[in-house]
């Protein structure tokens, strides 16, 4: 595999959904024209951070080649993977990138042990010659997560709680030593008191087996613990992009303001009151910036044209007209 | 000095299924007072979303009352949720005591437009005309900021968080004296979520009622509630003033879970409670959090521990305090 | 993990306490007994007449009275019922098997192979399926034998299930267990197999009883046109035989009414069974 030192690269990826019919249907850009990065150097772990309607969970299928991107390229290890046709292109392909899903309960088939997705991941993936060589791999893992080898063996899904569960997946998914793992809301359904366990593990994925993980959610606390980066998406766009610490405690896009304002935390309370607007209008199709319509600061340019992605002094990346001029930009 | 409106004594609610009872709602007291707040807090399978059916008196097959009293205050009287027929409930419904369901269990008919429904929920309780009602209707619609032309829209024709604004709008336009709102914010976005739980507030504020609202989000009850109930496998944990118990937790469960929720701002590592919730077809003997609570003694597994007052409005269920509300010193396991 | 506790009340949620169920599979259960139990106990043959005196009411002797031809409508009416259950377990059973078959591959492998395959069942669905049962049948000239005819209903049995499969396949191939079996190394034939195809499993077995309903329907259509196996005892022949005789008009009443209260009780029976099942496994999964 060919390395210029980018382990994901997402260029220009667009998906288009047609909705409404052939003839009257309009076009709903889920994703549009988002542009990623991450490095092979060190392992990391990315944030995408959106409320629903943001694409980020589209963004995550597509990356998991579960759909395919209507413009763009997403590129692994320097190859496009939507390009990926022989048997053994898709093994190291699964070699490289694992998943783990929201719901740990429709993420097994609850008429399967899970422990043959273990087995199989042994076999199929990793390359177990025997038996004792899977046990051996199975087990390794097991312990990582913190699970025992006879408690997960022979049982089926609904004799876990969720966060075992979860974990269980964490495991298979570390098998092969993948480079990437795609988290997509991994811990929403698991429970408050048990979500911490999942997080550091994610966490001593990175430290101790070099796992760089893109952990897609909701939840911006839980993003904040967790990621060195965070991308925030809104309708489609990445809109503000940069180390963890700055974009949440020091936000510069006005909607990533509005997110902060608006999670629930338990450590200050709410100040002042938000307005919720009527009937929603879609944002989708606005010809101008897809925020300006809710931004407190927006402007008749805002309304008119759509902001580029601008590189400012502190390392971020965001979309908005507010920070384009010599003030913030990098020069 | 504020009135007593709910008193729940000993409640035990049940659910009847293959393997036996499942003790949802296991020996629940506590009482609510007019114009508060109560947050009821809790991970998936404490118990409260049970104990707030209960309270609506929403006991239906093969959910089951087994013992205890959830007593309505209403005009002097004395009304058994657990024990009360349907027409007897209809009676105090909308009027004195509401319900906000789960905002991803679309209750509103997909079929009627809102107004008719809105006409539906009320209909007997006013005297006026339609058009007079609905002119208040109106009006009510534009106090909490809602746009009156969702009447003549169709459930579908609206966003989750609008419909959701709908549904508290429809359950308290009669002023009920209690108003109970069952995890409403989950499943919406957060900026909705925001938006709805001020409503919330705001008409509590108005209302001077009492708001019971369930979520699993801590945050949640941080926010807005006064008081705050932590249940855990069927039974509650603790009871005090939000900041009190937030920022001075006494039970080791209450403890654990608020130290391992993550703040923004501030990266020092957080841990999780070991193990998980019990099953509550089987809940381990004496106290339910005893196989996971690290300072746990001998009593604790075989006395459940009764719940005392530890200091004003504060209540905690845990052999750590006697009843004088001193710490008793940890038995060395 | 579980306990089983005195005092508790059991709810067994089995197929038998849906009475719906219950009800139709009792009925359809006496309906088998009597074509393939007890008609073997039939003193005459089936296919020859004159075997007993003709026109005659019931009485002890013939409780369904006799046919103009001589024949005993209790026993001819055992014979036809297993026929025409033969033909439906032979139209369901063979249309089932290529529509599922059909079903699952479009939808799973998708692309070309799902346009072509959805190109020829959504032509058998458009095509009205009478018109060319009927052109069939009349190339067998009333000859048919019972196997043929339910070779023959067949043909359009099978489409129908294969549009309904392959839109389960579709959503069943969205879910997250399935990917997980693919990022776990699982071969493509394998998901289909051990993934997918059990959860077809159940919306096929009460397909499957609907199939024999309405198999058992359009042989009842043909025969009254004189298309289906006329030699053949079925319910529909018994129809027919009736008709021709003119029954009706010469108060014949227990010829006519026979067959056709027999094959209403058969379709209640069949639609009761279907709809329990139906309801039960709409009940395990919620």
């Amino acid at each position: 595999m060919q390395n210029n030192g980018r382990l994901l690269e997402l260029n220009n990826v667009s998906k288009i959904f047609k909705i409404g019919g052939l003839i009257f249907g309009t076009e709903l850009r889920a994703v549009d024209k988002v542009n990623l990065t991450i490095s092979s150097e060190n392992p990391v772990i990315v944030s995408i951070v959106g409320e629903s309607g943001s694409g980020k969970t589209t963004l995550a299928k597509m990356i998991l080649r579960l759909i395919e991107p209507s413009e763009g390229q997403i590129l692994l290890n320097n190859r496009d993977i939507t390009q990926l046709k022989k048997a053994d292109e898709l093994l190291e392909y699964r070699k490289t990138v694992q998943p783990i899903f929201q719901n740990p309960f429709a993420a097994f088939n609850n008429l399967r042990r899970v422990s043959s997705y273990l087995y199989d991941t042994a076999y199929s993936i990793c390359g177990a010659r025997s038996k004792e060589e899977a046990n051996k791999m199975i087990s390794e893992v097991l312990e990582a997560v913190g699970l025992s080898f006879e408690k997960v063996i022979g049982r089926y899904p609904k004799q876990f709680s969720g966060g075992e569960l979860q974990r269980v997946s964490v495991a298979r998914a570390l098998m092969p030593r993948p480079k990437l793992l795609i988290a997509d809301e991994p811990v929403s359904m698991v429970d408050a008191s048990i979500r911490m366990n999942i997080m550091n593990l994610f966490k001593t994925l990175r430290d101790k087996y070099s796992v760089s993980c893109l952990y897609i959610t909701h939840d911006l606390s839980t993003a904040y613990y967790v990621s060195d980066f965070i991308a925030i998406m809104f309708r489609g766009n990445i809109i503000e992009y940069g180390p963890s610490d700055l974009v949440l405690t020091k936000p510069l896009h006005p909607y990533t303001e509005l997110l902060m304002s608006s999670v629930p935390r338990v450590d200050k309370k709410w100040e002042k009151d938000i307005k919720l607007s009527g009937i929603e209008v879609k944002e989708y199709e606005s010809a101008g910036c897809k925020f300006a319509l809710r931004c407190p600061y927006a402007q008749d340019i805002c309304k008119k044209s759509r902001p580029k992605v601008v590189k400012t002094k502190d390392g971020r990346e965001v979309m908005c007209f507010k920070y384009e001029g010599k003030k913030y930009e990098e020069e | 000095m504020a009135e007593k409106i709910l008193e729940i004594n000993q409640a035990h609610v049940y659910y009847a299924t293959l393997g036996g009872y499942v003790r949802a709602v296991d020996n629940v007291s506590f009482n609510v007072n007019e114009d508060e707040i109560i947050g009821l807090a809790g991970e998936s399978g404490c118990g409260k979303s049970t104990l707030i059916k209960s309270i609506y008196g929403f006991v239906k097959y093969p959910m089951k009352a087994i013992s205890g009293e959830i007593n309505l205050l209403v005009n002097g009287d004395k009304l058994n949720m657990l024990n009360t027929k349907k027409d007897e409930l209809r009676k105090v419904r909308w009027k004195y005591i509401s319900y906000v369901p789960q905002a991803s269990l679309h209750v509103l008919n997909p079929v009627t437009r809102i107004k008719k429904q809105f006409l539906e929920s009320i209909k007997r309780e006013s005297k006026l005309r339609e058009e007079e009602v609905m002119e208040e209707v109106r009006e009510y619609l534009k106090g909490l900021g809602l746009p009156p032309d969702v009447l003549d829209s169709f459930p579908h024709q609206l966003s989750g968080g609008m419909q959701q604004r709908v549904i508290i709008a429809m359950a308290t336009f009669l002023k009920p004296r209690i108003v109970l709102a069952d995890e409403p914010t989950t499943a919406l976005d957060v900026v909705v979520q925001r938006g709805i739980l001020q409503m919330l507030r705001d008409i509590q504020k108005e209302l001077k009622n009492s708001l019971i609202i369930v979520s699993h989000d801590m945050g949640v009850h941080y926010q807005i509630a006064h008081k705050i109930v932590i249940m855990y496998a069927g039974k509650i944990a603790e009871i005090g003033p939000t900041d009190e118990v937030f920022n001075n937790p006494y039970h080791p469960y209450t403890k654990l879970l608020i130290n391992s929720l993550p703040r923004i701002g501030d990266k020092e590592q957080r841990e999780g409670i070991k193990g998980s919730p019990p099953n509550l077809l089987n809940p381990p003997q004496g106290c339910r959090f005893n196989p996971r609570c690290p300072s746990k003694m001998k009593i604790c597994e075989k006395e459940v521990p009764e719940m005392i007052e530890i200091s004003k409005d504060h209540f905690v269920a845990c052999h750590l305090f006697q009843k004088n509300g001193k710490r008793v010193k940890e038995d060395a396991e | 993990m579980k306990s089983k506790s005195k005092k508790s009340k059991k709810i067994v949620v089995s197929i038998w306490d849906n009475k719906r169920f219950v009800v139709g599979f009792t009925m359809l259960m006496v309906f088998v007994i009597l074509g393939f139990v007890v008609s073997n106990f039939s003193p005459y043959d089936p296919r020859s007449w004159g075997t007993v005196p003709e026109e005659l009411p019931p009485s002890l002797k013939h409780p369904l009275g006799t046919t103009s031809l001589g024949r005993d409508v209790f026993w001819f009416l055992a014979e036809g019922i297993k026929n025409s259950l033969i033909i439906g377990l032979v139209a369901a059973i063979v249309g089932g098997a290529v529509g599922v078959t059909v079903g699952i591959t479009a939808g799973f492998a998708g692309g070309v192979v799902d346009r072509i395959l959805m190109a020829i069942t959504d032509t058998f669905i458009a095509v009205p399926s009478l018109p060319i049962l009927i052109l069939l049948a009349f190339l067998f000239k009333g000859r048919a034998s019972i196997m043929v005819l339910g070779l023959i209903i067949s043909i359009f049995s099978w489409a129908w299930p294969a549009r309904q499969v392959r839109a389960m396949t579709l959503s069943l191939r969205e879910r997250d267990y399935i990917s997980m079996a693919f990022f776990s190394g699982e071969k493509p034939y394998k998901i289909l197999f051990f993934e997918i195809f059990p959860h077809v499993v159940p919306w096929t077995i009460a397909n499957f009883i609907n199939a024999i309903l309405v198999a058992i329907g359009q042989e009842a259509t043909l025969a009254v046109l004189g298309l289906s196996a006329l030699e053949e005892a079925t319910l529909g022949t018994g129809i027919y035989w009736a008709m021709q005789y003119q029954a009706i008009f010469r108060a014949l009443w227990w010829w006519i009414a026979s067959p056709v209260v027999a094959m209403i009780i058969l379709f209640v029976s069949l639609f009761l069974t279907s709809k329990g099942l139906q309801e039960h496994l709409a009940s395990r999964r919620s």
